[in-house]
């Protein structure tokens, strides 16, 4: 019997733009009429990519919001990427989840529900990702797959200018321009005279974060944007020098693109800990972690909760927030940008590491299971 | 077209004088480093109403403005492997894409701009008679599973050759089922040959077999019953690889391709010896030859892959 088609709620977690842009790096391989829960930043992402078919604007850290917002008749099956608010009430309803985790190396455990309830689950790859899987027991085991990233589709000629991102650079625990001044901060680390990028610079980021940015008295001299993803991804392919946080899309997006890439320190919790696993791998110098520029960084937050770690991260920030880190930290960006060279065999290594763009494979095993359910 | 002997696309601008076919001018196109693969250029196409050309490459979909000679990338994904086929079903904002993901035995269906997939056709051998070619030389080179999907050639059981939306129902040539159907595999018509080509033609389907022999069938009944309308061979003594095929009232044109080596699918009975690469222009009516045009200067070897009447707008 022929299926019909697929209609597939999308729940991609609000926490800046990793989630959103892995899911849609799915979504680009599923035949499906796609629905998806935007809540802030991730509308940024979502409401403007064509592969979306629909949005629904609701909180959904919160069920009781879902509930009320949602439908849960109008849909056949759910892809969740890495948030859990609401997995109980997917399985209350009767909604076959299909559970991606873009953190799986992060976090006290992982024996959340999600995993006996979902249907099926990934994991994207990272360091650490494998001997956790190994030490767990699961009634059906995770996939692990490649980067969930989009790509461009063919290099383009004549790279010139340098390419700045920081993310969707809000959270619910992070609000910019309120309790964070990271965008400016990265426009006083960028332009300054210790550094010659380049030219022009663009800082891409979420529309908040470049708001917030926009109060620096060096706005004039970068253009700010919030770009959809595939036009993120354009700009990535034209671009001479990118410089990015301690992501993970984002570096590997960066990496699978071939591109000068360098390394600004982090913003958020996981940012830390990445950076500190980019360091380990030798992809990038020691030095730029809140670690190494914050004396006052409070390392009994690296053991402690995602928002405890976070909380921490801000007022490191805010400590850091003078003119000599900023030196430090432009130090530290030029040297990153003259020892390219020496970087390049690990940075290549790391990605085939990682493996090859995850997405299709997703795809493959939520498209067999609905023709399965109609054979 | 293509070319066995290298990369690049091509595309070849003929005309007809009347009495004589000419080459009036041939472009080659140098594809995406990332996206070539030796031997392999354009295959299928479709022909759209601002005259611009839609073709399928390897492993994406170009877009070819004929009068300016461009060519840019239009459908770049990694799920697509050895295209052969690529037609539009429907208008404006219902206007679909349909796509011979051959490699993948599989139709996509994509929205008109090529910006959502919406659905993919998985297809099976009509039967399990159907030959296996498991053992195929051709198969061993590039299929290395460290190559990403779009670089590599996969071993496919059905090889959708032509993709046809006709009346608002997809209709594919399968070359390993010798068959036409339906894409979900109903309305068969079985072809003594490798099928090829499907051309929509006073309301019967015609269809090239690559052995040169030409047939139509009426897509209205359960099963087809075809009809031979020409043996290109018998009526002009040319052969070749046919893939390709135009009609007019008057005239019919199918395309020739070279063969250096027996293909894995048996061609015909005859000697490849004698097979030449061009275009064979015969009078519809009677099946006579009216003219040869040869393409060998175009490339080292190159391959006619399809036919498609074009006017300078």
């Amino acid at each position: 019997m022929k299926p019909p088609v697929l209609r597939l709620l999308c729940d991609s977690n609000p926490m800046c733009f990793g989630s959103t842009s892995a899911m849609l790096s799915v979504l680009d391989f599923v035949p499906a009429e796609s629905t998806a829960l935007v809540n802030g930043v991730t509308a940024e992402l979502l409401a403007r990519d064509s592969v979306v078919d629909r949005t629904i604007s609701v909180n959904n850290k919160s069920p009781e919001s879902m509930q009320r917002a949602v439908d849960f008749e109008d849909f056949d099956a759910v892809l969740v990427v890495s948030n859990q608010s609401n997995i109980a009430l997917y399985a209350d309803v009767g909604l076959p989840i299909f559970f991606v985790d873009v953190l799986y190396w992060y976090g006290p455990h992982k024996q959340q529900p999600v995993w006996s309830l979902a249907e099926r689950t990934f994991i994207q790859n990272f360091p650490g990702v494998f001997d956790r899987l190994e030490s767990q027991v699961y009634q059906e085991p995770p996939v692990i797959v490649g980067p969930l990233i989009r790509q461009a589709a063919v290099s383009s000629p004549g790279r010139k200018g340098t390419l700045i991102q920081i993310g969707g650079a809000r959270s619910r625990w992070i609000r910019p321009g309120d309790n964070s001044l990271f965008s400016e901060q990265v426009l006083s680390w960028i332009c300054h005279q210790e550094l010659n990028l380049p030219q022009p610079l663009t800082l891409a980021c979420g529309k908040d974060a470049g708001k917030a940015a926009q109060h620096s008295h060096l706005a004039d001299s970068i253009h700010i944007d919030s770009f959809a993803y595939d036009d993120f991804i354009s700009k990535l392919q034209q671009t001479a020098v990118y410089i990015t946080t301690p992501g993970q899309g984002a570096v590997f997006e960066g990496l699978a693109a071939g591109v000068d890439l360098l390394f600004l320190p982090p913003q958020n919790a996981t940012q830390v800990l990445q950076l500190a696993i980019y360091e380990r791998a030798g992809l990038v110098a020691e030095g730029l972690n809140l670690t190494a520029l914050d004396p006052l960084f409070d390392h009994s937050a690296l053991e402690a909760s995602e928002e405890q770690l976070t909380m921490e991260v801000l007022r490191s920030l805010n400590r850091i927030n003078t003119p000599e880190v900023a030196e430090q930290v432009a130090r530290h960006l030029r040297f990153q940008y003259e020892t390219l060279n020496q970087v390049h065999a690990v940075r290549r290594a790391f990605i085939e590491f990682i493996g090859s763009p995850g997405g299709s494979l997703v795809a493959e095993a939520i498209h067999r299971w609905w023709c399965e359910q109609w054979m | 077209m293509g070319d066995f002997q290298s990369p690049d696309g091509m595309l070849a601008g003929i005309g007809w004088t009347g009495k004589r076919l000419k080459i009036l001018w041939a472009h080659r196109y140098v594809l995406p480093l990332e996206r070539q693969l030796y031997g392999k250029g354009f295959t299928g196409a479709e022909l759209l109403p601002d005259g611009d050309i839609l073709t399928c490459g390897f492993n994406a979909l170009y877009l070819i403005n004929p009068i300016r000679k461009t060519c840019r990338p239009w459908l770049v994904r990694d799920d697509l492997n050895d295209l052969h086929d690529v037609a539009v079903q429907g208008k404006g904002g219902e206007r679909r894409l349909i796509i011979a993901n051959t490699g993948l035995d599989r139709i996509d269906v994509f929205r008109g701009d090529g910006a959502k997939l919406l659905n993919r056709i998985p297809l099976t051998p009509l039967n399990s008679e159907s030959p296996q070619i498991d053992n195929d030389p051709y198969f061993d080179e590039l299929a290395n599973a460290d190559r990403p999907i779009y670089l590599r050639k996969l071993r496919d059981q059905v090889h959708p050759n032509t993709v046809l939306s006709l009346k608002d129902r997809i209709w594919v040539s399968r070359l390993n089922d010798r068959a036409l159907t339906l894409v979900n595999g109903e309305k068969v018509t079985y072809l003594p040959g490798l099928p090829h080509d499907l051309v929509p033609w006073k309301g019967r389907i015609w269809m090239t077999t690559t052995d040169g022999r030409i047939w139509s069938s009426n897509p209205d009944l359960r099963q087809g019953n075809p009809r031979c309308e020409f043996d290109s061979y018998i009526c002009t003594g040319r052969s070749g690889w046919i893939r390709g095929l135009s009609i007019s009232e008057r005239l019919l044109i199918v395309g020739c391709t070279r063969i250096s080596r027996m293909p894995r699918e048996r061609w015909t009975d005859r000697s490849f010896a004698h097979t030449e690469t061009g275009l064979l222009l015969m009078n519809r009516s009677d099946g006579s030859s009216l003219d040869w045009l040869s393409l060998e200067e175009l490339g080292e070897h190159p391959k006619v892959f399809g036919i498609y009447s074009w006017s300078r707008q």
